[in-house]
Order: structure tokens, then sequence, then C-alpha cells
């Protein structure tokens, strides 16, 4: 085993609002091992984004309660001061957005705000230096003609471009933990796929750790290690990825993976859809937050509604969820309760 | 069957770089440059491309919603291109359109049942069982509790809001629904379900689609017919099934292939294009498609590709069709 660059334990993030508490994160566990990529998958409020900002340190307003540890590299960012993570950021950690038009700042060329980077974490450094510096990792994100882009504009790249500029900018201090939230969701299907060629390719060269927050299983099956699936804030399964898409542990997973849509279904083909919608996070069900979506719940119990289940481990891999491993089998082999 | 949308030699330009009221402007932008389609009645045309490619145009220039520059729009065998005043009036009854993001397409200060009930006043029609009760209808329709009538949007969540925009352009009981992108803004256990419903819909009420995406695994679900657009034209125009088995465009081939699959366990060879789509300000000459193609020689720089039929369910603009030979 590797060792883990990012140790994440018992992170609970919620939001003090007008309408009450908004449990954002619960109790949401994880670690990430040097140069491995882990997809963190879930649909609109299930809390990925917000993970990435408290790991980021982004969450410091006063409306926030933070629990729990976030560990990078030992050392501890929840309660550190901002000028120590200010450090950190942008240096041992970055970060890309996934709209690349807003993360820039439209009044300012490019180079500069590539190498606004570089400068902040090495003072000292002569311009020369961070002109050849930002030349350097905008050759490596594949931008053509760096010598002649580097005075450009944001408007006056694509929207593909624009993303390898805002990959640049994370990469041109050599990070060891990468955070891309939702990277390819704004590109279109031809671009995504220069992107995350990109990425798969920077990963292997540099050795960085990468977090992918996606909502896209396609994305996941093409270049994580591992992905960990949250539902409602909290972890509800992390598995390898190639057991995720053969045999899921978690019902919810098993109703995402059948919605998505691949060119191997017919035209035409109806598909596999979770009724209802997720749930508000003012107001989280009792017991298993999936419960009222779920078509499981009969082969367990009342349990459901009573008890949230804690995310144990089922083989290799991590699932929170009362279904014994027999019915998990049942489950993969589309076998479902019969609805009275 | 027959005819009941079909568009023909379809132009749309806007006009770039005017400095002034009284100036020229100094290019135009191509958005739409002679695309011809037919939509045949209870049937479902995906439109696909990237963006800036011309298809939510398209789109609007069908629902009328921006004028045809040039060409002509038939319904039913009859021109309306220039249709006006109580013939346009009389055009919206039969096709409406769903909208993509439906945060920003429904009024948040009006009520569901106003937002449903609007095409009915604006189109003066009283239902004989009341308005009131016909949008309570369209609401179970959709799938939503009709008891919500009273309640904003705010109180909806994305794929509820989407079934809103369903239920109002369903409202004038239309033969054609135009749907751009109307599932890309929505969570994917939700778009599975819009997805059905549209379905549903269409079996029941007998309704032609013309839906428009950027990803062909979304048009796969929903679609009888496909037609691939590059640049403001059709690139290849096929049956769904002969489309996604027998592709015949580069660019075509090239977009399949860019769809993530998801099953880690099948490696498919990704042709990667270069670059990004060009300026349709400035189109490339020949054919648009050859700054990127690998398959571009003197000829698709001289001479435009015409759209040929190549099989009776099968047409293509490309001078060296087929699914081969890929790039290396």
């Amino acid at each position: 085993m590797s060792k883990n660059v990012l140790e994440v334990k018992n992170l609970s993030v919620s939001f003090n609002t007008a309408d009450g508490e908004v449990h954002a994160v619960d109790n949401l566990s994880f670690d990430l091992q040097a140069g491995e990529v882990l997809a963190i998958v879930g649909e609109s409020g299930s809390g990925k984004s917000v993970t990435a900002s408290s790991i980021m340190g982004l969450l410091t307003a006063g409306n926030i309660n933070l629990r729990g540890s976030i560990k990078l590299n030992e050392f501890e960012i929840l309660g550190a001061k901002e000028s120590e993570i200010r450090k950190l950021r942008g240096s041992d950690i970055a970060m890309v957005f996934q709209d690349p038009l807003s993360s820039l700042n439209p009044y300012y060329k490019v180079g500069v705000q590539i190498g606004e980077a570089y400068e902040t974490h090495h003072p000292g450094a002569s311009k020369e230096e961070v002109r050849n510096k930002v030349i350097e990792v905008m050759k490596k994100v594949g931008i053509p003609e760096p010598e002649k882009r580097i005075d450009s504009y944001p408007h006056e790249f694509s929207g593909g471009m624009r993303q390898r500029v805002v990959i640049a900018i994370a990469l041109i201090n050599d990070p060891k933990v990468l955070i891309a939230d939702e990277p390819t969701t704004a590109l279109d299907v031809t671009v995504q796929a220069q992107i995350l060629d990109l990425m798969r390719d920077l990963q292997k060269t540099s050795n960085t750790s990468i977090i992918l927050i996606t909502h896209d299983l396609g994305v996941v099956a093409e270049m994580v290690d591992r992905v960990l699936v949250m539902y409602a804030g909290r972890a509800i399964e992390i598995n390898e990825v190639k057991d995720i898409f053969t045999s899921p542990n978690h019902p919810y997973t098993k109703g995402l993976l059948s919605a998505v849509r691949s060119l191997d279904n017919g035209v035409r083909e109806k598909l596999d859809t979770i009724p209802g919608t997720p749930p508000s996070l003012l107001n989280i069900p009792q017991g298993c937050a999936f419960n009222p979506r779920c078509s499981y719940q009969k082969w367990v119990g009342e349990k459901c509604l009573i008890q949230k289940p804690e995310l144990i481990s089922v083989g290799n891999s991590f699932s929170a969820c009362y279904l014994s491993k027999a019915d998990i089998d049942r489950m993969n082999n589309d076998d479902k309760p019969v609805v009275s | 069957m027959s005819e009941a949308l079909e568009v023909k030699n379809l132009v749309k330009t806007f006009p770039v770089g005017k400095k002034g009221f009284f100036s020229k402007p100094t290019g135009y932008v191509h958005a739409v440059d002679g695309v011809s389609l037919a939509i045949k009645s209870g049937e479902t045309l995906g439109i696909v491309g990237e963006s800036g490619c011309g298809k939510s145009t398209l789109g609007r220039v069908m629902t009328h919603l921006l004028p045809a520059t040039d060409g002509q729009v038939l319904l039913n065998g009859i021109d309306v291109t220039n249709a006006k005043g109580e013939e346009l009036q009389k055009l919206r009854r039969t096709i409406q359109m769903i909208f993509q993001d439906p945060y920003s397409s429904l009024n948040p200060r009006h009520t569901v049942g106003r937002i449903v009930g609007m095409p009915l006043v604006v189109q003066n029609i009283n239902p004989a069982q009341g308005r009131k009760k016909r949008v309570q209808e369209l609401l179970e329709l959709v799938g939503l509790n009709p008891e919500h009538y009273n309640r904003y949007p705010h109180e909806f969540s994305g794929g509820q809001r989407q079934r809103i925009g369903i239920a109002r352009s369903l409202a004038l009981e239309p033969k054609i629904i135009i749907a751009d992108e109307p599932v890309s803004a929505l969570d994917v256990s939700i778009q599975a379900q819009i997805l059905n419903l549209l379905q549903d819909l269409q079996k029941q009420l007998d309704l032609s689609y013309v839906f428009i995406a950027h990803d062909l695994s979304v048009v796969k679900h929903v679609s009888d017919r496909v037609a691939v657009m590059y640049l403001g034209k059709i690139v290849e125009e096929a049956g769904s099934e002969e489309l996604y088995s027998n592709p015949m465009h580069p660019y075509t081939l090239a977009l399949l292939s860019a769809v993530p699959e998801p099953n880690p366990e099948k490696v498919r060879q990704r042709i990667l294009l270069t670059g990004d789509v060009p300026s349709p300000i400035n189109p490339p000459s020949g054919c648009r498609f050859r700054t990127r193609c690998w398959r571009a020689t003197e000829l698709c720089a001289t001479t435009e590709p015409p759209l040929v039929q190549i099989s009776s369910n099968h047409k293509v603009a490309c001078h060296f069709p087929g699914p081969t030979p890929l790039p290396n």
C-alpha cells in the first residue's frame, strides 16, 4: 500500500440558514493515496462540491459549522490559520473548477494569471523565470504556440483552451493533490474527450493524486481507480472502479448505473429510473436517506426507516446499506422484491 | 405517414460588427446555412451537434421564434415561412417548444397554474371544463400533483420544473414539439425519468418531436431518425439504427467515439479531433469539417460535398464517406 496523501475523517459540514440548518456533508471519511485518481460521484446537492471546498480550506464564513479532520500530508487543514492554508493552496493542493469562463479574470492576460500562481509561491522569482515557467506549463497542457498565446486574453480562447489554461494554473506548482470539480461538464463532447485525455497523461507523468468530482459515470469509467458515491451528504459506497460497474453494493449505485445512457443500448430503448427526487438537505429522511426511493427496502425491513446505516466493509469495498451479501448478489442478478 | 413539418434550404444569418445605427454590418454569422429536413407525424427527429453548430437556431426558426433569412418552413405542406398575426397565432397551437433550462424558462413570480394556463389565456381558449380543470389535467399527465396548482416554481426540483415546462408546451394540444436540450440541465437519474415521460406522452398524444441535443447517447434513446449538424449544415442524416450501426461521416464517427462509455472493461478506439469548431462568421472553404478531418484532401478545400442519398435511409455529405479509414 502506498502512502496516503490526504485523509478525511468524520467530516461534517452544515450551514445555518434562515430556513434552518442544512447538513451538506455528514460524517464523511475517506483517504487518497499517492498517484491515485478517486472519483466522487453524486447528484446535485449530494455534498461533493462542499467536500472539495472544505479540503481546499475555502469554507470560512461565520454561518458554517465544520467538524472532523482533513489531513494533507499530516497537516491538519480544519482549524489551521488562513496564512498557513494559503501556503498550501496552489502549491500542494490545487483545484480546477467547472466553468472555465467564470474562473478566469477577463481583464488579465492568461500569462499573467498562470504566472501569478507561480509568483505567489516563489516570491523571489525573476520575470524571465516566471515567463519561462508559464510557457513550459502551457506547452504541457497542450496550448499551441505558447510564446504567442501567453499574451492573449481569456476571450480569445475557446472553451476547451480556457479549461487548459485553468489546468495550467493548477499544475504550475506541481501539486500533490489536484481537485477537479466537474472539469468537463461545460465542454462539448469532442473537447471533453481531449481534456480527459490530457488529464490522464498529466496524471501518469507527474504522479499527482486527483480527486475527480463528477455526476457522469461514463467519465468515471474512463479515468479513475476508485469511486466514492455520495447521497444526501453521506458516503454510501466506496469501491474499485472495475467492481462498481459490474457488482455495485448499494441500491443507489445500482440505480445510477442503470440510469446511465450508453451507446450499447438499443434505439428508443427505455431507461430504468430511480423514482422520486433526491431529498432536501433541510429535511433528510429518518434512517437511510435513500429509503423513500429504494426498491430493496423490503428485503431488510423496518431498520432502514429507523437507523442510518454506517459505512461498513463488504469484501474489498465499503457500503452503507443493511442488505446482506446474499441480497446484494440477488440485486445484481436483477432480482427485485415483489411490489405489492 | 405524411410530412408534418418540413424545412427547405433554410438559412439564418445574424449580422455582426455593426458600429452604429446606420452603419453596415462587417460580417454575418451563418448559423443555419441551407438546411432541408422533414419530420413525419408521430416521428422523433434527433438533431445532434456541438455548441455553435446552429442546432438551437434551427429549432427556433422552426417554431417561428426567429424569422428565417431565406428558405421555407412548411407545415402540413403549407408554406408558413412568413406567417404573421392571426396565422402565426394559429400556428403556435400546432408547434410548441420545451426549453433547456427549467430555471430560467419559468417565471418565478407566477404560480404553476398561471404558467401552465398561460397558453390558453393568450390563445383565448376556454375549455368546456374550465381552464383550472384543464391545467390540473395537464399537471397530472406529466406526473405532477394537481394540487400543486397554486405553488411557485422555486418550490419544485429541477426535474419537476422541467415537467411544468412540458405541461405548458402541451396545453394547446400541439402536434409538433421542439425540445431544445430538454434534459442536459438535469441530474442523471432525473434525465432518465424525463426521457421516459417524453416517450410515453408521444405514444399517448401522437406527437412529433424534434429533439435537439449535443449528446448522441441521449438522442439514441428517443429518436427514429438522427441528423448530425456541423457549422450550420447537415453532414449526415439517417434512421437511428442505421446511423449508430453504420456511421459514414468522419465527424459522426468522432462524435460517437467521444461519448464516454460507462464500462471500464471496454476499451474503445477514440478518435481525438484536434482543435475546435471554426468560426461560423468565416467558415472554411469547401467542406467545413476539413480543418479537423483526417481524410481531408485538396478536393475538400475546393469543392463542398453535397448531402447525397447513399441508401434509402441514409444521406451523407462527404467526399470520402465510410466507416474507415480512421486516424492513426
